[in-house]
């Protein structure tokens, strides 16, 4: 890969390195009921199990997130009394990653363990698991293809694939970046990186150790955040650079992060309103959606 | 809501009724303790002062807890809402560095150890990057509920946790929480040191493609009380201040340590020999860090019945509050206030004005502990320079003493270690370190009489490498008058060129009557023996060479006497000495006159030695 310039990121004509506008986030599609519930064979083959599934692509980030559940727990120690048990694993395929990142044991991979569980509590702060005592909600992540940001498309995923399998959710949990860098001088604020960005903002090139290109001098800032956007509060952010300024070029950036969560809120949600239009439509003949704001 | 409960000797209104129990002994079993709602034991009205209330109402919270510690907070969390903290046993260094923080936050402990070790650069494409490797253990010492499980680190090679005991029944839930802590302590550590900008792989380069160093830190929870995170990263960044890096000789040269030799006849990569020198002999130089994070962490509570979005955050939370909250938020900062880095894996709803004042105080507070920890590291450091200066003072006194054999034998093998080298490599030394090596070389060949007044002796080489003694010597000798700027390869066959300009120099030092001259006269003849004896040895390897070096050979020696006089008494003579003395005849007047500058710098250079040298003398007449 050739060395990336910061300049390049921004282009003289304001564009990005995949022609975006800083205040635009990738194309982004969603596809619920990926997996069908059961197969179409009947008994014969064990149904697919899932009462949910979500497929979710942003720009050329794609993943595949099952919902299983409520269902019962299997071991009596995992048991919580008053809730349900969110499970959730979070895995890569072998040919999710761009070629040149080291193959990792999705198992054991730090990272997808780290998140996994960032799933797990932003996921936790959003479903009404009171309403199922012990039982167990499981959700199971697949990232097919990583072009940066598969947090934020996990996330956004799960949240689908929760709403596919009925699962009652106080809010839709949508995830965004935000990340920010001094570009010959002035500052932008870009919104959902991919992953040439996110090398440029954090300067490590895919591996632990790496020495942060820019991070020392300049303001350069990647934000990943999810949020609650009908609520208006933030559910998980994370941020790992240093920032002269304290806390208040971190603001700027939270805002325009929560910004870019709005929208892709919006495509979520035209997303589930076709396929509840969808099912409607195979159950009933015809389905009429009315947007009440 | 209220419960029947026995008035609490500190809390006479609604006290929990559980046992009091040191809160660091508790197991972690998060089902029961999880929701403080199954089983509210009290209702604790708090006082607006005492809570931070980082939402907008203004009501007083009513909250319910259960757990013991529900009276110390609204009692000691009056201003200060953390405990105090305590930066103990910051440990003097050698080359580890423990430094063990005990931190009270709750009686939470973590202890973290750096240790070095000098690799070649694990990443290809990046020949410049050192590795900084994080071990973070959390086990049975932490916390009873915990179990013995590998520690988490962030290199492959030491993997993640992989228990048997989670493959197994009961243990799985007990050990995913502890595989959760132990992997978000890392990630944080990870991320806020790593990427966060305070360390950089670049500057843990030793030499550029060949030897990078790799830090290994190790992190344990030694007490888990609450807020294990802090405690680690905490631990983790005074340990990497007060750590320092010993320094490393690259390619043969002064002070013997780790002999770290792969023999190779490669013509581009060569490793040469590295020494890491130990701390005594040559001051370690800390760790290139830009700046220092320290961490904060608030336990965020969620109104219970939801009806306010008002959250609650309480600062440094104990284990009971860690158990009972609803989210978890750590920001991290500098001493100077810079934001490094924010962990906020959710749980709890936050609205960004919320957010941002959280940061505010986690800001204050990781400003507080610098400063802490900025005096502990004074005192610290002190304590070590002392302890080092000790130590110092009880080895040169060894040394220094006598000049009996033992410490001859002891010089010649440090002597000897700093000159081991690959017959077929070829380095271009540090002046300074060549100055150093023939004063070595003098003392040698003076007869073996310590002048100790080199520094970079080392104790830990004593007794090593004893049969590298005589041909490496030979080899520093030859090394020492051999190596110049201007000549790069230094091989065997150039040993030949020594060998005649040791000829030369004995011809031309009848001619001095320093007191220097005479000592090298002896010494060459003495070293003369010695020469002999390893003629055999070179005599093959020196024919290969031998024509191109004889041109070379007057250019060496010209540059030899103009830029490295002192090198002259460590030229050894060595046979052949028809070829030696026809080219020294031709040679020899040109000299001439540069020694005598020579000498004068000789002189003003080895003063102790002449000191020595006269001992010496007197032991030479007796050995010979």
């Amino acid at each position: 890969m050739t060395s990336l310039r910061r300049t390049d990121i921004l282009s003289l004509i304001h564009l990005r390195s995949d022609g975006r506008r800083p205040n635009e986030i990738r194309h982004m599609s969603c596809h619920l009921g990926a997996l069908p519930p059961t197969t179409d064979c009947g008994s014969a083959l064990p149904t697919s199990g899932c009462s949910g599934s979500a497929l979710v692509s942003m720009g050329l980030t794609q993943v595949l997130c099952v919902v299983r559940g409520p269902c019962d727990v299997g071991r009596r120690s995992e048991e919580l009394p008053d809730r349900a048990t969110l499970e959730v694993t979070m895995r890569t395929t072998p040919f999710s990653p761009p070629g040149d990142r080291r193959v990792t044991n999705p198992s054991t991979d730090r990272r997808l363990i780290e998140q996994s569980h960032l799933l797990q509590t932003a996921l936790s702060a959003s479903i009404l698991l009171h309403l199922f005592p012990k039982s167990k909600i499981s959700v199971a992540v697949m990232v097919l293809a990583d072009d940066g940001g598969r947090l934020e498309a996990s996330i956004n995923a799960a949240t689908l694939a929760l709403m596919d399998a009925g699962i009652p959710l106080k809010d839709m949990v949508c995830a965004c970046s935000a990340g920010r860098w001094n570009a010959g001088g002035s500052d932008e604020i870009v919104v959902d990186l991919n992953r040439r960005e996110i090398q440029a903002a954090t300067g490590s090139a895919g591996g632990g150790g790496g020495a942060p290109g820019g991070g020392g001098t300049s303001d350069t800032i990647y934000l990943p955040v999810a949020t609650m956007p009908q609520r208006g509060t933030v559910v998980l952010a994370q941020c790992e650079s240093r920032l002269s300024g304290g806390a208040e070029a971190f603001g700027e950036v939270l805002e325009v992060a929560m910004k870019g969560c709005q929208m892709v809120m919006e495509i979520m949600a035209a997303a589930v309103r076709e396929r509840g239009a969808g099912l409607w439509k195979a159950k009933e003949g015809k389905a009429d959606v009315i947007l009440v704001d | 809501m209220t419960p029947p409960h026995s008035p609490h000797p500190n809390e006479p209104s609604s006290a929990p009724t559980l046992s009091p129990l040191p809160p660091c002994v508790f197991p972690v079993d998060p089902p029961p303790t999880h929701d403080p709602s199954a089983s509210p034991s009290a209702v604790l009205t708090i006082d607006r002062n005492v809570f931070h209330n980082l939402g907008e109402s203004p009501y007083i919270m009513f909250f319910s807890l259960s757990f013991q510690q529900s009276t110390t907070i609204s009692q000691q969390r009056t201003k200060h809402l953390y405990y105090p903290l305590l930066i103990t046993n910051i440990q003097s260094t050698l080359l580890l560095s423990p430094a063990c923080v005990h931190d009270i936050l709750s009686q939470t402990r973590a202890a973290a150890s750096i240790r070095a070790e000098l690799i070649p650069p694990p990443n290809n494409d990046r020949p410049n990057d050192g590795q900084i490797k994080f071990n973070v253990e959390v086990g049975p010492m932490g916390c009873m509920g915990y179990d013995v499980v590998p520690a988490s680190s962030n290199y492959s090679g030491v993997g993640d946790t992989a228990d048997s005991s989670s493959s197994g029944g009961g243990g799985e839930q007990a050990s995913y929480v502890q595989r959760l802590k132990s992997n978000r302590i890392l990630r944080l550590l990870e991320r806020t040191l790593l990427i966060g900008g305070s360390m950089d792989a670049e500057a843990l380069c030793v030499q550029s493609g060949v030897w990078v160093w790799r830090l290994v830190v190790d992190v344990s929870l030694t007490d888990d009380g609450g807020n294990a995170v802090d405690a680690c990263v905490l631990a983790v960044v005074a340990a990497l201040r007060h750590y320092r890096l010993p320094e490393v000789d690259v390619g043969g040269g002064g002070g013997g340590g780790e002999d770290v030799t792969t023999p190779s006849s490669e013509v581009e990569m060569v490793y040469r020999e590295t020494r890491i020198i130990h701390s005594d002999d040559k001051e370690p130089t800390p760790l290139p860090l830009h700046h220092t994070p320290l961490t904060a962490t608030f336990a965020l509570f969620a109104d219970e019945a939801g009806t306010t979005s008002a959250v609650s955050a309480f600062l440094d939370p104990t284990d009971r509050e860690e158990l009972a909250c609803n989210g978890i938020l750590t920001w991290s900062y500098n001493k100077y206030g810079e934001m490094c880095c924010l962990d906020f894996p959710g749980g709890c709803e936050l609205s960004p004005s919320q957010l941002m004042k959280s940061s505010v105080l986690g800001k204050k507070r990781c400003v507080e502990i610098c400063e802490m920890l900025e005096t502990a590291l004074l005192e610290a450091e002190a304590k070590a320079q002392t302890e080092r200066m000790e130590r110092l003072k009880n080895l040169r006194s060894l040394t220094v003493v006598p000049f009996t054999d033992e410490d001859v034998g002891t010089d010649g093998d440090v002597f000897s270690e700093d000159v081991i080298m690959a017959n077929n490599t070829a380095e271009t030394d540090a002046r300074a370190e060549d100055e150093e090596y023939r004063q070595l070389a003098l003392d040698y060949a003076s007869g073996h009489i310590a002048a100790s007044v080199k520094e970079d002796k080392s104790s830990m080489s004593a007794g090593k490498n004893r049969q590298y003694e005589t041909s490496s010597l030979f080899h520093a000798l030859l090394h020492s008058a051999k190596s110049t700027p201007l000549d790069p390869t230094l091989d065997s066959a150039s040993a030949t060129v020594q060998v005649k300009e040791s000829a030369i120099d004995e011809v031309v030092d009848s001619d001095m009557k320093t007191e220097e001259d005479k000592i090298r006269e002896i010494e060459m003849r003495h070293i003369d023996v010695e020469a002999e004896q390893k003629n055999v040895s070179f005599s093959c390897s020196t024919n290969a060479g031998e024509d191109s070096d004889e041109e070379e050979n007057i250019v060496q020696l010209q540059s030899e006497f103009s830029v490295m006089p002192s090198d002259k008494p460590a030229a050894k003579a060595i046979a052949e000495p028809v070829a030696n003395e026809s080219k020294a005849k031709t040679v020899a007047p040109e000299p001439k006159p540069v020694k005598q500058q020579a000498a004068d710098v000789e002189e003003d250079q080895i003063d102790d030695l002449v000191m020595a040298v006269k001992k010496k003398k007197s032991k030479k007449s007796k050995k010979k």
